[in-house]
């Protein structure tokens, strides 16, 4: 075992002590400080990026390459801080309905193409398969999907059949969940031994 | 109160503790359990295999933040690792987070320590705001980053050299905390590239289907991924390092399920007795 | 003016932009094409409205914690940590971007991002760990045969994903992947398509201004 004699290591294990306080201990002034830290330095890193980001694409081109055109945008930019002034805050709209614009008009056609069109090509599983397995994986596949799209069909009767249906499609959605939770199990661990590979690796040195 | 009402409502710390002891100790006392391949994570691994380095070159959109710790990171890393293994130039962008450019300079610290050079072998693009439109205007003109985050011109990088859209990179993967939805609706289904991801384990499931249809021709999640990536390489990194200790956990969470629903039938049945006697 | 200039912007741009991805060629009788049109303004001018936006949620912090402050509300103290830490990194990290040859300042960022926001950050999340340790002692239960079901599944997976799964039974890891491949892959390729619907009758809405809300002026 060897302590690391790096201040900084020091400080990085003592802000995740800090935040483990919470749920090792309960609330506390070190978590206290710490959060406010964190949701203080995520904000200040957040203003830099931007600022950065505002003087890249807005600012330089501008002058030095002369695109008038983006003083269009950066006055729509600082319109979006107008919702802090009550008397001007309905200006702020006009830049948010640019922002809701533009991703709307982006993923209209897209998400059809990407999501819905591409997938359902790719669910139509064609029969039989060149093995027993695969023809058994595609029929689970195919009755699944539909199924599955079926329990959310509010428009038609609820006839014992569409309800029969529905109900595989209940089923297939519980086993996608429960994957869906041991896959969480998994990620949430990792994210922990991360941590703790720090605090006994780096740190304590005895990895 | 009897013993299986006091197992019922055992102090949540107890379960953090016992968590921590039994994550930690595998990690000071490795057992070395053999892994297996994923064909997902062995499909990132072919096309890296398949390119040229003397003329492909590799964007790389790095949309994580430190956050999602090293479920996150070692994916990146053992990819980079095995890029410029293999003298693959690439370079690293960041859409979805503001903190993608400084996870990019810390894999970059490494490498330069090592002695690969900034602009010639890799570049760091820095952040794009607009998240799906940046990912499109990129991807149309890649020149439309007029810097990288050391402020050297970005047509003036060796590594950025003939480079305009993005079909003149041979591949494209992205390392984010979610699904690669804006990629695949804004540049791999409308431009035809070769993409793969690298996310956290949480969001496997939710690519899966993307894998199927083609859409994205790799997968890689987490710190699984990772360690059959590092072992693929025969480059054991914290990934390996890590595998026994996350074996150890997995048991504990389902030795925690099988508990507590003992308990809770037991109780049931309990109260259902009580219920009937009165 | 204050309802039908923003409803027009929301219409004429997410028109374009949906435009943009379909068509080819000049517009007859204007001479542009869309995609040109898109490309050369509207998409350049979303990056820095976005910048812009970036802030939004900060400058809103400053000003709440701010007034904490001023009038001294209870626990304020903890408001000029944050105030102090978010000019701290906001200050330099406007340097570094401003001034990106400055190698002393940068390296300098990345100590105090690498050893004190990211430790923070990644502490926070770790946490997510214990809860969820806890949620499978105290809340996942096999209260009937659907609970059953997706408890068996995570069992599965969680087996199977783990190389200790592999050497307790060598069917486990196929068994995992399988039930990843197959049932799950078809789950939320279902959800995936619904999703996806939902999105498109939602951003039609959105275009046509049926639906306000984002602009805070109602709904139709």
């Amino acid at each position: 075992m060897q302590i690391s004699t790096n201040i900084w290591q020091w400080i990085a294990v003592i802000c995740i002590f800090g935040m483990w306080s919470l749920p090792l201990y309960k609330d506390n002034p070190f978590y206290r400080v710490c959060q406010n830290v964190f949701v203080g330095s995520c904000a200040g890193h957040a203003i830099g990026i931007a600022i950065g980001n505002i003087v890249n694409y807005g600012f330089q081109p501008l002058v030095a390459q002369s695109k008038i055109d983006l003083l269009i945008p950066i006055i729509l930019g600082i319109m979006l801080y107008t919702r802090f002034f009550p008397g001007i805050a309905w200006l702020s709209r006009w830049p948010v309905a640019f922002l809701v614009g533009v991703g709307v008009g982006q993923t209209i056609y897209s998400s059809l193409m990407s999501q819905v069109i591409n997938q359902s090509i790719a669910a139509m599983t064609k029969f039989p398969q060149p093995t027993v397995g695969a023809t058994i994986n595609g029929l689970v596949s195919l009755i699944g999907l539909l199924s599955i799209l079926t329990y959310f069909l509010f428009t038609v009767p609820q006839s014992p059949f569409v309800r029969g249906v529905s109900k595989v499609g209940r089923w297939m959605m519980m086993v996608t969940f429960g994957v869906g939770f041991g896959n969480v199990v998994s990620g949430r661990l990792s994210v922990l031994l991360g941590e703790l590979l720090k605090i006994f690796g780096d740190w304590l040195g005895m990895i | 109160m009897s013993f299986m009402e006091r197992i019922q409502n055992v102090d949540s710390r107890i379960i953090y503790i016992l968590l921590l002891i039994a994550l930690s100790l595998p990690l000071l006392r490795p057992i070395g359990i053999p892994l297996q391949t994923d064909p997902m994570v062995r499909a990132v691994y072919d096309i890296i295999e398949s390119l040229d380095p003397e003329k492909d070159r590799v964007l790389l959109s790095m949309d994580y933040s430190p956050g999602a710790g090293l479920d996150a990171e070692v994916s990146p890393v053992a990819v980079i690792q095995h890029l410029t293994q293999r003298g693959i130039k690439w370079a690293a962008i960041s859409f979805g987070t503001t903190d993608g450019p400084m996870m990019t300079n810390r894999i970059i610290a490494d490498l330069e320590a090592k002695g690969y050079e900034y602009g010639k072998d890799f570049a760091n693009l820095g952040y794009m705001a607009g998240e799906e439109n940046a990912v499109r205007l990129f991807a149309l003109d890649c020149l439309s980053v007029p810097a990288d985050v050391r402020g050297n011109k970005t047509d003036q990088l060796p590594v950025m050299q003939g480079i305009k859209t993005i079909k003149d990179f041979a591949f494209v993967m992205q390392f984010s905390m979610s699904t690669p939805e804006m990629w695949i609706r804004q540049v791999v289904d409308p431009m035809g590239i070769r993409f793969a991801t690298g996310t956290v384990t949480v969001s496997v499931p939710s690519i899966v289907p993307y894998y199927n249809s083609g859409q994205v021709k790799g997968v890689m999640g987490g710190v699984s991924s990772a360690a059959q990536y590092e072992l693929l390489c025969n480059n054991p990194g914290k990934g390996a390092a890590l595998m026994d200790a996350q074996s150890m956990g997995h048991l504990l969470i389902i030795v925690f399920i099988v508990l507590g629903n003992i308990g809770y039938f037991v109780m049931k049945d309990k109260k259902d007795k009580a219920a009937a006697g009165q | 003016m204050r309802k039908e200039v923003p409803l027009l912007i929301t219409f004429v741009v997410a028109l374009i932009a949906m435009l943009s991805q379909v068509t080819t060629g000049n517009v007859p009788g204007l001479g542009v094409a869309i995609p040109d049109v898109f490309e050369r303004y509207i998409s350049p001018w979303m990056t820095v409205v976005s910048a812009f936006s970036l802030c939004l949620a900060s400058v809103n912090l400053i000003v709440v914690h701010s007034r904490n402050v001023s009038r001294k509300q209870p626990e304020w103290i903890y408001s000029v940590v944050l105030l102090g830490s978010l000019v701290i990194y906001g200050t330099w990290c406007t340097y570094i971007q401003l001034n990106p040859d400055d190698t002393a300042a940068s390296f300098g960022y990345s100590l105090i991002y690498n050893y004190i926001l990211s430790p923070l950050m990644t502490g926070q999340w770790a946490c997510l760990a214990f809860y969820v340790a806890s949620a499978s002692y105290r809340a996942f239960r096999a209260r009937n045969l659907e609970a059953t079901v997706l408890l068996g599944s995570a069992i599965l997976v969680m087996l199977g994903a783990t190389p200790v799964g592999g050497v307790i039974w060598s069917k486990f890891p196929v068994i995992q992947r399988w039930l990843i491949d197959i049932p799950n892959m078809t789950g939320q390729r279902a959800l995936l398509i619904g999703a996806a619907v939902g999105s498109f009758v939602a951003c039609l809405r959105t275009m046509l201004g049926i639906e306000r809300g984002h602009l805070g002026i109602g709904g139709s």
